[in-house]
C-alpha cells in the first residue's frame, strides 16, 4: 500500500535527514514509528502522504507516487497530526463538513469514540476545548473514517490517563485485516500493548522495520539479578527492581516485547540488528 | 475533475466561513451602501472602492489555511485534486463572492432609497425615474472595469497560494513593479508610434496617420493584458498548488 524507495530528504541542501529510507506497509498492522527527537518521524509521515517531495528515490500510494495527491489516494489516508488544526465548528458541522470526503465514515462509530471518551456533547464548539478534549475529538473522527490507513502523530500528547487507557482500548478493537494504523511516538509505554510490527528511524535511515514476533523470536527481553550468561546481550539497564536486558533468543524463549528496551538496543547496536532483521 | 469533490470542497467552506462572510463581509457592505446613500446620496464612488477592496482581498481569506502549518496540512489532506481545490476557489471567488457583495451593496442601496425618500416624505418607488436613471448612469458604468477587477481577483488568488506570509502586501509590491514595467512598455509603444508617424507628418506638413501607424497602447492593451492575467495567473495557481508543500 504505501512503500518508499530509496527516499532522500533534506531541509538543509547540505545536510540530508534521509539517505536512502526504504520501506513497506503492509495491511493489518499496527506499526509503531519511534525514533530520536528531530530523527524526522513527522518528516517521513508527511512524505509519505505527499505533503512533502521526496529529494531522490519515490513515495508511493498503491502504486502511484504521493505526491500527485489524487482524490484516491486522499480518501484512502488519514492523518492525525501532533498539532491538529481545530476550525471554529461545533463537533456536528465538523461532521457534517469533513465526513463527507470519507465512503467509509460511519456516523455510529463516531458518536460511540466520543461517548467512550466522554465527548458526547455534539454541539460543542471544538475551538473552545481544553487541547485534550480537541484531541479526543479528532482521534474519535480519525477512527471513524474507517480509512484503509490511518497514521496518527503522537496521538496520546495531551491525553489524560484514563484517556490513554481508553484509547488503547479503542485501538486494540479498532485494526483488522484490511486496516494498516501507523503511529508515530516517542511515548512509547502508552502504546506497548498495541504494536505489533516496530520501525525505527536512525540517523537518515530506517534500522529496524520488524513484526513483533519476529523481534521476540530473535531478542529475549528480560529482567534478572544479573547479566545474561548464554547468548549475546545486546543492552543491559540496571534499575532498582533488577537489570533489564535485551538478549539473543538462543532457545527460541516468549517474551514479551519491551519497546524502550529495544529502541535502545537497536540504536547501539545498529548494523548488527539491520542484518539479524534483513 | 470530479464535480463531487468540488462541491464537497465549497460545502466545507460554507460550514467554515458563511457567518464570517455575511456578519464581517456582507452585513459591513451594506450597511456602507446605506450608510453612503444617506450622507451623500447618488454618490457610489466610495462604496464602490470598498467592494472592489474587498473582492480583491478574498482570496486572501479564503486560502488563508495555506498559511498556517496545521491548517495547510489539513486543506492539502482533504481527499480532492489540487485542480478540484483551485476550482472551487475560482467559483467561491469570482461567482460567489462578488453575488454576495453586489447583492449587499444594492440592498443597501434600495434600503438608503427607502429611508431618503421616506424622510422627504416622498413615494418610495423603487422602479422610479430617479432611482432607474442612478443605477443606469452611476452603477452600470463600473462594469466597464469588469475585465479589470477579475484579472486583480486572478492576480491575488495566485498571490494567496504563492505567498505564504502577508499575500496582499507581497502582490501590492509586486504589482507595483509591475505597473513600472507595463507603463514603461506602454510608454515604448506610444513613442515607437510617434517615431514612425513622425517623418510622414514633417514630411506632408499635416498630422493624418501613415500606414506605419501600429495603434496606441491604450486601445488594446487594456483588454489583452487583463485577459491574458486571468488565464495565466490561474493557471499558475493551478502550478503553485500542486507544488506547494506542508
Amino acid at each position: 500500500m504505501i512503500q518508499l524507495k530509496n527516499v532522500e530528504f533534506g531541509y538543509d541542501k547540505n545536510r540530508k535527514l534521509f539517505n536512502g529510507v526504504n520501506w513497506q506497509l503492509e495491511p493489518g498492522h499496527l506499526y509503531g514509528l519511534l525514533g530520536r527527537n528531530g530523527a524526522g518521524k513527522t518528516t517521513l509521515l508527511k512524505i509519505m502522504t505527499g505533503l512533502l517531495f521526496p529529494q531522490a528515490g519515490e513515495a508511493l500510494i498503491d502504486g502511484e507516487p504521493a505526491h500527485k495527491r489524487t482524490a484516491k489516494q486522499l480518501s484512502d489516508i488519514y492523518f492525525l497530526q501532533e498539532e491538529i488544526y481545530v476550525p471554529h465548528l461545533k463537533i456536528k458541522q465538523f461532521e457534517e463538513a469533513f465526513a463527507p470526503f470519507y465512503p467509509n465514515f460511519s456516523h455510529e462509530q463516531f458518536v460511540e469514540y466520543l461517548t467512550e471518551m466522554e465527548m458526547d456533547n455534539m454541539l460543542g464548539f471544538i475551538d473552545k476545548f481544553s487541547h485534550g478534549q480537541k484531541k479526543k475529538v479528532m482521534i474519535a473522527f480519525a477512527l471513524a473514517t474507517n480509512v484503509p490507513l490511518l497514521i496518527m502523530d503522537e496521538p496520546t500528547n495531551g491525553l489524560d490517563i484514563p484517556t490513554k487507557s481508553i484509547f488503547r482500548k479503542i485501538m486494540a478493537a479498532y485494526a483488522d485485516e484490511q486496516k494498516t494504523v501507523l503511529i508515530s511516538t516517542h511515548q512509547v509505554r502508552d502504546l506497548h500493548s498495541l504494536i505489533d510490527a516496530v520501525s525505527i528511524i536512525d540517523n537518515g535511515r530506517m534500522i529496524l522495520n520488524a513484526p513483533g514476533d519476529v523481534i521476540t523470536d530473535k531478542l529475549l527481553f528480560d529482567v534478572d539479578d544479573q547479566k545474561a550468561q548464554a547468548g549475546k546481550l545486546y543492552y543491559s539497564e540496571e534499575t532498582p527492581r533488577g537489570i533489564y536486558q535485551v538478549k539473543e533468543n538462543v532457545n527460541h524463549v516468549d517474551s514479551a516485547l519491551d519497546l524502550e528496551l529495544l529502541f535502545n538496543a537497536t540504536v547501539q547496536n545498529k548494523k548488527e540488528f539491520t542484518e539479524l532483521f534483513k | 475533475m470530479n464535480i463531487n469533490n468540488i462541491v464537497k470542497l465549497i460545502k466545507a467552506y460554507f460550514y467554515e466561513n458563511w457567518q464570517n462572510d455575511v456578519i464581517y463581509n456582507f452585513l459591513v457592505m451594506m450597511a456602507v451602501a446605506l450608510f453612503s446613500m444617506l450622507m451623500s446620496p447618488f454618490q457610489v464612488g466610495v462604496v464602490f472602492f470598498a467592494a472592489f477592496f474587498l473582492i480583491v482581498y478574498y482570496p486572501c481569506r479564503l486560502f488563508s489555511k495555506l498559511h498556517k502549518p496545521s491548517s495547510r496540512m489539513h486543506y492539502l489532506l482533504l481527499p480532492a485534486t489540487n485542480g478540484e481545490k483551485v476550482v472551487a476557489g475560482m467559483f467561491l471567488a469570482n461567482v460567489y463572492y462578488i453575488l454576495g457583495i453586489a447583492l449587499s451593496v444594492i440592498i443597501g442601496i434600495l434600503l438608503g432609497y427607502g429611508i431618503l425618500c421616506v424622510a422627504r416624505h416622498e413615494v418610495v418607488d423603487m422602479l422610479g425615474m430617479n432611482l432607474g436613471l442612478f443605477f443606469k448612469e452611476s452603477i452600470l458604468p463600473y462594469g466597464e472595469n469588469i475585465l479589470l477587477l477579475y484579472a486583480s481577483i486572478s492576480a491575488m488568488f495566485f498571490a494567496a497560494i504563492y505567498f505564504k506570509k502577508s499575500p496582499f502586501w507581497k502582490l501590492m509590491l509586486t504589482g507595483f513593479v509591475v505597473s513600472l514595467v507595463l507603463g514603461a512598455i506602454m510608454f515604448g509603444v506610444d513613442w515607437l508610434n510617434e517615431a514612425m508617424t513622425l517623418p510622414a507628418e514633417i514630411r506632408n506638413g499635416n498630422y493624418i496617420k501613415t500606414e506605419h501607424h501600429i495603434g496606441t497602447s491604450d486601445n488594446w492593451l487594456q483588454y489583452v493584458v487583463p485577459s491574458v492575467s486571468i488565464v495565466y495567473f490561474y493557471a499558475m495557481s493551478f502550478l503553485r498548488m500542486r507544488e506547494t508543500e506542508a
